[in-house]
């Protein structure tokens, strides 16, 4: 058990090289972006389709500001973020099986925000090693599941995806002609195929997006190309949501990969993940033009 | 709790959430579990699944043939639609046993029942759309 302890950690250790000076500056501001996503997200379904909890309106989301306003509190915030796991958790097992990835993302981190006390140095050394090491995970599996399904290989996937309400708009930008006068002609009826592509960028595209994301994990862990990866990382992770549109997962997994950065940048973003999560929730609630969002 | 008790913790959450994907993995491709749930992280890794269909068929005692069964209640159709739902994602790790149990219930005439439900499916070798039939035997 000692010796496995130590070969996790010596791999874990791989990840570490922070700014003492704003390490706990930093955390603390992913703590914050995370209760505001797991927040909104739970306004935004109950806005939508459900109420995640099941729980009357009148209780359920005064709970959750409760539970996400005493995060922002030195005395409460592990407890908070107990309840907002427990909140997470109540969430997942009502919607089983077809919850979003992202929710056991935000499970797990809102309880290693409840676990770990951010304010002694080992544990937050504890904690950003282990958001690091999460993401880089999330990384390459997403990449290696491209692979060992093969639905890239040809633009499969894409050219499938052609059906798909917020894929269709940059599809018709980016396919060429004869790929997609043939794919717009489908139903996604039995019989119907094959679901190809032949325009040449779009395949490369296609191809790249599962090598991309294989290959970021060794440049996250790099100490020398890691700022470079982080900004490559979010520039692909906006790529991707112009189509798939899974924005509280984007937001999420910027959120990790900002942790990234040895200074606190992400203290001074805090901002604009609120204003970004504000729209999101006025969108839902029909206040500003609806957009379409997972 | 100590500090080398929560390391030790982490550490364990941390190797299974770095070995729950192989497992994931292995049951989308045995068991045709969906690649898009589960923490699999295999989002838009297959294409997203679509609707799938659910028929049931019955065989009277003494009977060869198997009979397709067009009256069902309501109640049924409804729990039908849920099980479709679970059954989009967990592909043959869940079997419809209490469709098949109220099925017995309304209709005993049928001493066998079988239940196929149909997904179409992108073939992976020719990207055409083909129906793939899971077929649930309860004698």
């Amino acid at each position: 058990m000692q010796a496995t302890a130590t070969w996790v950690d010596r791999a874990l250790a791989y990840l570490d090289g922070d700014d003492a000076a704003t390490e706990l500056s930093k955390v603390r501001s992913f703590q914050r972006i995370l209760m505001l996503i797991v927040c909104v997200e739970f306004f935004a379904k109950a806005a939508h389709d459900s109420n995640d909890l099941q729980l009357n309106y009148w209780i359920g989301l005064p709970l959750i500001t409760v539970l996400g306003v005493a995060t922002l509190s030195a005395r409460w915030r592990r407890a908070a973020f107990a309840g907002l796991a427990i909140a997470q958790s109540v969430r997942i097992w009502n919607g089983f099986p077809s919850t979003g990835n992202h929710s056991y993302l935000e499970l797990l981190l809102c309880s290693l925000s409840a676990f770990l006390d951010i304010d002694r140095r080992e544990e937050r050394t504890l904690f950003l090693r282990s958001v690091r090491w999460m993401t880089c995970v999330v990384f390459f599996y997403a990449g290696l599941q491209k692979l060992v399904h093969g639905y890239y290989f040809r633009g499969e996937v894409l050219a499938y995806s052609i059906g798909l309400e917020t894929f269709r708009p940059v599809l018709q930008l980016l396919l060429g002609p004869d790929d997609l006068v043939r794919l717009s002609h489908y139903q996604l009826k039995v019989g119907e195929g094959p679901f190809v592509v032949s325009t040449p960028y779009i395949l490369v595209l296609s191809n790249a997006t599962y090598m991309i994301e294989m290959g970021l994990v060794p440049l996250l862990v790099s100490r020398w190309t890691r700022t470079v990866a982080v900004i490559g990382a979010i520039v692909f992770l906006l790529a991707i949501e112009t189509m798939a549109h899974e924005f509280f997962f984007g937001l999420l997994f910027i959120n990790m990969l900002l942790m990234f950065l040895d200074r606190d940048v992400n203290r001074r973003l805090v901002g604009l993940f609120a204003v970004a999560l504000g729209c999101m929730l006025l969108a839902r609630l029909k206040v500003i033009p609806e957009v379409v969002f997972y | 709790m100590s500090l080398a008790g929560k390391r030790r913790t982490v550490h364990v959450g941390l190797v299974l959430f770095t070995l729950w994907p192989l497992v994931h993995i292995y049951l989308v491709m045995h068991f045709n579990l969906s690649a898009w749930k589960l923490a699999g992280w295999g989002m838009y890794a297959t294409p997203r699944p679509s609707f799938s269909g659910i028929e049931v068929l019955g065989r009277r005692p003494g009977s060869q043939q198997f009979e397709k069964i067009r009256s069902v209640p309501p109640q049924w159709r409804a729990e039908a639609s849920q099980f479709l739902d679970r059954q989009q994602w967990l592909g043959e790790l869940t079997r419809p046993n209490e469709l098949a149990r109220a099925c017995k219930t309304h209709m005993p005439e049928f001493s066998e029942l079988r239940i196929i439900v149909y997904t179409p499916t992108l073939d992976r070798q020719t990207a055409i759309v083909v129906m793939r039939e899971s077929v649930y035997d309860y004698p």
